[in-house]
């Protein structure tokens, strides 16, 4: 079997809205009080940094989950586990 | 070095405090060209109006908060308090001295149309002269750069850059987002691994301190947080990261995950999830800007390929299951070919 993608895209506009979350998260994360490595940020990393000893993440969705739920860890919210089983008797 | 592995409590369910976004934010971005270019007219159009900020999580995206019979999905801006739009302020550095409405124009990745309404405020942001070391990217070079007698030197001109854009701008605050070229291939040495043996390589110039290096060091000391779009090692060195502790400042990296990667982070892990098995994965880039040309370069190209490369192994865990992606042969390949940007 054999998958072909042929992604014709512009790198640059893809980029460019990295580059404001980024710096409004980072923005976000100093006046938050966290400093070091950002891991919750690997979402928009191709080879995210991770304290030593840790492999860093690479999966877009569970760094997507990462990210929302360090954003609710912020602002002390429920995390979410996606468990659903409290939802029935 | 084994070191401790800091914990966050995160069973606390209290909110942490947050400081309010007041004041103005600067954004300065080592590197001016298509990207930083792209970003900073997406933004100023957005701010009209005239655009919409697609593929922000901090503009458009919404967060689910609560139980799903909440039906609580707040926008992530209005969930967290992010600096606004229309209080960012831009700025940086490039090698080339063109102002940000050039750049665009040489780039060619946004069209006329989209440039002309905010051309004036394009060519106000100049970037400020450059660290560069052509032994670290080598198929570049401009007439933008600065002169110093030590690496040491190169850094206290670019905290009084950032000192000067603040009192300038009347900024309240600064991030800096590295936004320039890939360096040369580049492992750890003894000169990355304390911030005292960096700060005494600054001093005697060792030849293994990279300009972005330079940059993150000069953010860091000045409590700026620091993002690294590019794979170079910069902020990913145990000197930069246990100054960014001591100077309490977050940072990250590295190399954006636009095109390519993108896709491979979307796709490995569906095949992974399904425990489909694999012999190999090819995949070229073919680039026509300046980040192909100085792609070109075999050393600039490993320290891309090694990030590239990286995403896979991770992904599919051959150590877990061997007979399923033990021996898949994954090959990265870059191809500069100037047509490619008309497209």
């Amino acid at each position: 079997m054999q998958i072909k993608v042929n992604f014709l895209c512009r790198d640059s506009i893809l980029a460019a809205p990295l580059v404001l979350d980024l710096a409004l998260l980072l923005d976000l994360a100093k006046r938050s009080n966290m400093s070091g490595i950002q891991e919750w940020l690997s979402f928009y990393f191709k080879s995210p940094m991770a304290a030593p000893g840790l492999s860093p993440e690479h999966d877009l969705f569970i760094q997507l989950m990462k990210f929302k739920n360090t954003l609710r860890w912020l602002k002390g919210e429920e995390l979410i586990t996606h468990l659903g089983i409290e939802y029935y008797d | 070095m084994t070191k401790k592995i800091r914990f966050y409590d995160t069973t606390v369910s209290k909110p942490r405090p947050i400081k309010p976004a007041k004041g103005k934010l600067g954004i300065l971005l080592p590197g001016m060209g298509a990207v930083a270019s792209t970003f900073i007219a997406g933004v100023l159009s957005a701010r009209k109006g005239m655009g919409k900020p697609i593929g922000s999580l901090t503009q458009m995206g919404a967060i689910r908060i609560g139980k799903r019979t909440d039906h609580n999905n707040p926008k992530i801006k209005d969930f967290v308090p992010l600096a606004d739009l229309h209080d960012l302020v831009f700025g940086g550095w490039d090698i080339f001295p063109d102002n940000m409405y050039q750049a665009a124009c040489k780039a060619g990745v946004l069209e006329h149309g989209h440039l002309a309404p905010i051309r004036k405020e394009l060519e106000k942001i100049k970037p400020m002269k450059a660290v560069f070391d052509s032994n670290y990217v080598s198929r570049i070079s401009g007439t933008n750069v600065k002169k110093g007698s030590s690496k040491m030197d190169l850094a206290q001109q670019l905290m009084t850059d950032i000192q000067q854009f603040k009192k300038t701008n009347k900024c309240d605050r600064i991030v800096i987002v590295w936004c320039g070229s890939t360096e040369k291939y580049q492992t750890q040495a003894p000169v990355h691994q304390s911030w005292a043996a960096f700060e005494r390589g600054l001093q005697e110039n060792s030849p293994d301190i990279s300009p972005s290096q330079i940059y993150a060091y000069a953010a860091v000391k000045c409590g700026i947080p620091y993002a690294n779009g590019a794979p170079n090692l910069s902020v990913d060195i145990p000197a930069i990261q246990d100054l960014a502790i001591k100077h309490n400042v977050p940072i990250c990296g590295k190399d954006f995950k636009t095109g390519q990667t993108f896709m491979k982070t979307v796709l490995a892990p569906a095949f992974k999830a399904r425990l489909l098995g694999m012999h190999g994965w090819f995949s070229a880039n073919i680039l026509g800007n300046r980040d192909g040309e100085v792609l070109d370069d075999p050393e600039a190209f490993k320290t891309k390929e090694e990030s590239k490369l990286s995403v896979l192994d991770q992904i599919l865990q051959p150590d877990v299951y061997p007979e399923l992606y033990g021996n898949v042969d994954h090959r990265v390949r870059i191809v500069y070919y100037p047509p490619a940007r008309r497209q």
